[in-house]
């Protein structure tokens, strides 16, 4: 049952949990494809009227909300969240349906693209729309040692899943302005067809951006030498409303979680701004944080690697240099 | 129960990449790569591992991997020095794509004529990043998939490896938050840093390993067509190296030119609108 006025583009838009606004890389994707015509998708988050206009400014055409209490315990199921955007996709003919790269979309979308025998492209971190409206994306291998163009094959199974990383795109200040028809769908699954559900849900301990979202982000590696000493970082992460990293090296010793490994065996992070506290620079660490817009180090040892990368280096302690950089944002900000 | 381990070596994290010169940016060099067993798959097996000493009997661990014979035999033999009892081969080129991968480890498990229980394998490959093989595979087995799980629990109601199974599993989202799962077996588990700690293989487990069989297959064997690839990876190119920065030494002693300084750095970043 295709239809023939459908749209192109379908993106999963997600919301934030802490401050209710959508996710900035749902708006970094909409206002970059939705000039080819764009639907969006909203599982389980109520769609509030601000938010309703603000995707009709971003281009969004229809806006599909789709009700989750079939979810029960939590507000996810892997194989739910792709059955219900399944069933949007079957009723229209989309080239393609685009996500960020988050926990969920990690998780569900290769799903989506085996429902659909189609292929999925990953993590892209630039989406290039040419004059005929063919899309090509780049997406980073070996953790952004290299990247590569990719594009899917002529012919091949429609549609395409495409992941975009957070902080990639930089939003259009001018995109086309949607329809914003809102359209309630119920899905027609019942709770008994989900195989895997949440059973519950353990809320983390910082209400900060997840680090892959981040804006600021400032790092401690083993030179913070104990966990207490993280203290430092968490105040002018409050002030800057940063969110905190680790090297792998500090959470090995367990002065951080390993949710706060930034590198190629934790999280990799583009922030605008990346602040390195004792960290060393292993090429492990910075292919996980290389592309940071700008990075800052702070390390009393001048040959340390990360000073090859950084646009400010402080060769200095972090135990003098952090105290007083904290009590100048703090005057400034 | 059997328990499927997918396996991929990848480049040693400290490798270089180059890309081969003669076909201009063709592909990656790969002679001077020194291969190591994805970190994320040694989690898999390591849990399939624990499940075997945890109920002693009923439990068959078999390594599945999709690659070139070489390097992709010498990790299964590793797999099998760990503890693995068996090893799925399928012999392919090394830049497969995730469908056509999941796709041939489907048919090889079809061929192989063992059903799956549990299918586990690491959250994500660090060479190619795609994150997707375990739940495309799940998904063409139809089980149900968790991925980046940090803890696994299972119980059986008989004690053993056979018998009826209960399992819990943790899954890390954004901001450290833990979604809770309570499942049954069919089910496919991809593993995250935090789940457990890889052992060595053993001198007797390298031993007994050579005695093991690797169970070969090629793609015309499992019938997959080049046209299954879906995607084309055009070109690779380096990233660009960013110029150098400015670099300041700290001043000892002195609280106005370490405030001076840091107010230097401050004010070329707002300057930048970054701050
Ligand atoms: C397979 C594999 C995967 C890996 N994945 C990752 C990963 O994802 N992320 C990651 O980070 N690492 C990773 N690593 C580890 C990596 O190789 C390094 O060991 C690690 O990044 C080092 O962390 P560090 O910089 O905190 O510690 P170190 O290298 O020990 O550096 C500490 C630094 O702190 C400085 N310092 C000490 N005291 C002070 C002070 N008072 N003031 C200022 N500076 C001070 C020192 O000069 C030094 O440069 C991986 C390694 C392997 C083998």
């Amino acid at each position: 049952m295709s239809n023939s006025k459908s749209n192109s583009i379908l993106v999963f838009i997600e919301i934030n949990q802490n401050n209710h606004d959508i996710k900035d890389v749902s708006k970094q994707i909409l206002s970059n494809v939705s000039i080819l015509g764009a639907d969006v998708i909203i599982i389980g988050d109520d769609l509030s009227d601000e938010n309703r206009e603000k995707l009709k400014n971003l281009g969004a055409d229809n806006i599909y909300t789709v009700n989750s209490n079939i979810f029960p315990g939590s507000n996810y199921s892997p194989d739910g969240f792709a059955r219900v955007v399944s069933e949007i996709i079957k009723g229209n003919d989309y080239k393609f349906v685009f996500s960020g790269v988050t926990s969920k979309s990690k998780d569900f979308f290769p799903i989506l693209s085996a429902t659909f025998n189609s292929a999925m492209i990953s993590d892209v971190t630039k989406v290039d729309i040419d004059g005929s409206s063919n899309i090509s994306f780049v997406r980073p291998l070996f953790a952004g040692k290299c990247l590569a163009n990719v594009i899917p094959v002529d012919n091949g199974p429609r549609p395409y899943f495409i992941t975009v990383r957070p902080n990639s795109l930089t939003i259009n200040p001018t995109p086309k302005i949607g329809r914003g028809i809102v359209t309630n769908k119920s899905p027609t699954l019942s709770a008994n067809e989900i195989r895997s559900k949440v059973f519950e849900l353990v809320k983390g301990a910082s209400d900060r951006l997840d680090l892959t979202e981040a804006k600021i982000i400032i790092s401690g590696g083993r030179g913070m030498k104990n966990a207490d000493n993280f203290k430092l970082l968490h105040e002018m992460a409050n002030i800057l409303g940063a969110s905190v990293g680790a090297s792998r090296a500090a959470v090995d010793s367990g002065f951080a979680p390993h949710s706060m490994q930034v590198g190629q065996t934790g999280k990799t992070v583009s922030p605008e701004l990346y602040i390195a506290c004792g960290i060393s620079g292993a090429i492990q660490h910075l292919a996980g944080m290389r592309t940071s817009k700008y990075i800052v180090a702070i390390n009393t040892d001048t040959n340390a690697p990360i000073f090859t990368k950084a646009d400010y280096g402080i060769v200095g302690d972090l135990f003098q240099v952090v105290p007083i950089l904290t009590e100048i944002l703090k005057e400034n900000i | 129960m059997n328990i499927f381990v997918c396996i991929k070596q990848v480049p040693d994290t400290e490798t270089k990449i180059e890309l081969t010169k003669d076909n201009s940016n063709s592909y990656i060099d790969t002679k001077e790569i020194k291969w190591i067993m994805n970190p994320y798959d040694e989690f898999a097996l390591e849990q399939a591992l624990l499940i075997k000493d945890q109920f002693k009997t009923g439990v068959n661990v078999i390594a599945l991997r999709v690659g070139a014979i070489n390097p992709a035999t010498e990790i299964l033999r590793t797999a099998l020095a760990m503890g693995a009892d068996e090893a799925i081969l399928v012999e392919a080129t090394e830049n497969l794509s995730p469908y056509p991968t999941a796709l041939a480890l489907k048919r090889a498990i079809d061929k192989f004529q063992k059903p799956v229980d549990l299918l586990l394998s690491g959250k994500q490959s660090i060479d190619y990043d795609n994150f997707q093989v375990p739940q495309i595979l799940s998904t063409m087995l139809n089980i149900a998939s968790v991925t980046q799980i940090v803890s696994f629990n299972i119980t059986s109601d008989s004690g053993s490896g056979s018998g009826s199974f209960k399992v819990q599993l943790k899954r890390e989202i954004e901001g450290g938050a833990v979604e809770i799962y309570n499942l049954n077996l069919p089910l496919s588990c991809s593993c995250n840093k935090g789940l457990n700690t890889p052992r060595y293989p053993s001198l007797p487990g390298i031993m007994k390993a050579k005695k093991k069989s690797i169970t070969t297959y090629t793609l015309q064997d499992l019938a997959i067509a080049d046209s299954e690839k879906r995607i084309e990876y055009k070109s690779y190119f380096l990233p660009k190296e960013k110029p150098p920065g400015k670099k300041y030494t700290f001043p000892e002693g002195d609280v106005g030119k370490q405030r001076a300084l840091i107010e230097e750095v401050c004010n070329s970043l707002k300057k930048e609108s970054v701050l």
